[in-house]
């Protein structure tokens, strides 16, 4: 009985294990969050749009670095001009780096004039750990189909130092910009860069 | 009473706490350096023309901060130095000695926590002429622990040129540093790196002491090995045999396997083309028939 108890235990650690893991190609898992402002969103509501999810800390110096020289907030901009929905999840704990309440969040996104769709509050990890983010920025994006066409870096500059941006290689942007086209999406994985994400150990 | 309602205090509070917490932000974004002490240090007193000397970047850490190897691993960010050198002088690339894992919540990193002093070689033209140099650097770095902070700082160091060298005072830091510094593997010993559907697996075969005390595999590229999978190690007889597991992010093939072996407080480069599938599996049977 105890082997039949260590062997279930067993296969249910490798799915929990395998669901972790989002691959590219895979259904991105639904979720549903509460953002900044109260609202509820579930992922699959937006079945029909491209979804960019972005993980983030307002105190971590990589994403710093894609805050204060502006380019985070372009790329929303553009994007969401585009009728791409833009998710902002905030993955922090309580007591973390980057864990914020919602009226700090709303204060932020005022000051620094960020323009997601909504930021998502998520500081149970649920949602990060559902995708397995493992930094600030961690990237993914999502077909309208629901498929998760893009997982990794923002770029393929992995440092803080804001000058890098102007010769960086986009993903996200190359990733929309070619699935938008109905282009397959040309780097698909790629290894995120930045902060631990400050889930609660 | 001046402090009013408690709701007043609140905001006391709140105002009093805002303006720390700009205040420490703003230390932080400073460029004098933060949890970290950095320094130059010499093996000799004096270059010597035609000759090399190492010098040493030192970094002392606050307790429980760290900073980063060439791979950084899960998170993080390596240093970076610009040396800023009197004209026919010149630095070699930084050499790094072995990293330690360092797990950052979910994460591994691999990086140094203590004190770390980084190498590189200066060199000095025959026809030196002037009496000294001075060595200038501009250090880049993110130092973590919990949260990262980006740090730079610039050190600098005058040191005589000809006459007598003898051995500077850091010496013994610097040839410590060095002994960590990876290695080639010992003599008789051999690399060779097959590729599986989810890993590597290398083969370390030859008779070497120091082989018997491997412990961990630790990759120089990035997004290549699974960095929280720690590699299983069979060591045999006259093999020791690495099973690693593949990054999640790897869709592509490699053609070689390169990072450290730690073996006791040793480090040995690998760097060693990847058999596909079929062909390495085979490859290491024929190995082991001729041996036999």
């Amino acid at each position: 009985m105890k082997q039949i108890h260590t062997s279930i235990f067993i296969v249910l650690t490798l799915f929990v294990a395998s669901a972790l893991a989002v691959k590219v190609g895979d259904s991105a898992p639904d979720f549903t969050g509460t953002d900044s402002h109260g609202q509820t969103h579930k992922l699959s509501d937006y079945r029909g749009k491209f979804v960019v999810l972005e993980w983030h800390n307002n105190g971590c110096p990589f994403t710093k670095k894609h805050y204060e020289s502006g380019n985070m907030q372009r790329l929303q901009k553009e994007w969401t001009d585009k009728g791409v929905v833009w998710f902002t999840v905030i993955s922090s704990s309580p007591g973390t780096q980057g864990y914020v309440t919602s009226d700090q969040e709303n204060d932020y996104m005022q000051k620094t004039h960020a323009a997601p769709t909504a930021a998502l509050l998520d500081p149970k990890g649920e949602i990060g750990h559902l995708y397995g983010a493992k930094t600030t920025p961690h990237m993914f994006v999502v077909n309208p189909q629901g498929q998760v066409i893009y997982n990794g870096a923002i770029d393929d500059k992995a440092t803080t130092d804001a000058s890098d941006i102007s010769n960086a290689k986009n993903y996200v942007s190359d990733a929309l910009r070619e699935a938008l086209a109905g282009q397959p999406v040309a780097v698909a994985t790629t290894r995120p860069y930045g902060c631990s994400v400050k889930y609660a150990d | 009473m001046s402090w009013g309602t408690p709701r007043r205090v609140n905001r006391t509070f709140r105002t009093v706490f805002a303006v720390l917490c700009a205040l420490s932000a703003a230390l932080s974004q400073s460029s004098r350096p933060q949890h970290a002490h950095l320094s130059l240090i010499l093996d000799r007193t004096a270059l010597v023309p035609t000759e090399s000397d190492w010098i040493g970047l030192r970094f002392e850490l606050d307790p429980g901060w760290h900073i980063y190897w060439t791979n950084p691993g899960d998170s993080g960010e390596p240093p970076k130095i610009v040396w800023h050198l009197p004209v026919g002088i010149q630095a070699g690339d930084l050499q790094f000695p072995a990293p330690q894992r360092i797990p950052d919540h979910s994460l591994i990193d691999y990086g140094y926590q203590g004190s770390v002093v980084l190498l590189s070689k200066l060199t000095v033209p025959a026809g030196a002429t002037s009496k000294q140099a001075e060595i200038g650097a501009d250090v880049k770095y993110l130092v973590c622990r919990e949260v990262c902070i980006p740090a730079k700082d610039h050190l600098s160091v005058t040191v005589p040129i000809g006459g007598r060298a003898k051995a500077a005072p850091e010496a013994s830091q610097i040839q410590a540093a060095e002994t960590h510094l990876p290695r080639p593997l010992p003599r008789g010993v051999r690399a060779s790196a097959a590729s599986t559907q989810d890993g590597f697996v290398v083969t370390i075969a030859g008779k070497s002491p120091s082989m018997g005390q491997a412990t961990d595999f630790i990759s120089a590229d990035e997004q290549v090995i699974e960095n929280i999978a720690k590699p299983a190690i069979d060591i045999g007889k006259d093999e020791v045999v690495i099973r690693l597991k593949k990054s999640e992010q790897l869709n592509h093939p490699i053609s070689q396997v390169r990072g450290l072996l730690i073996a006791g407080d040793r480090a040995y480069n690998i760097d060693v083309p990847v058999a596909s599938g079929k062909a390495g599996v085979q490859n290491r049977k024929l190995q082991k028939k001729v041996k036999e």
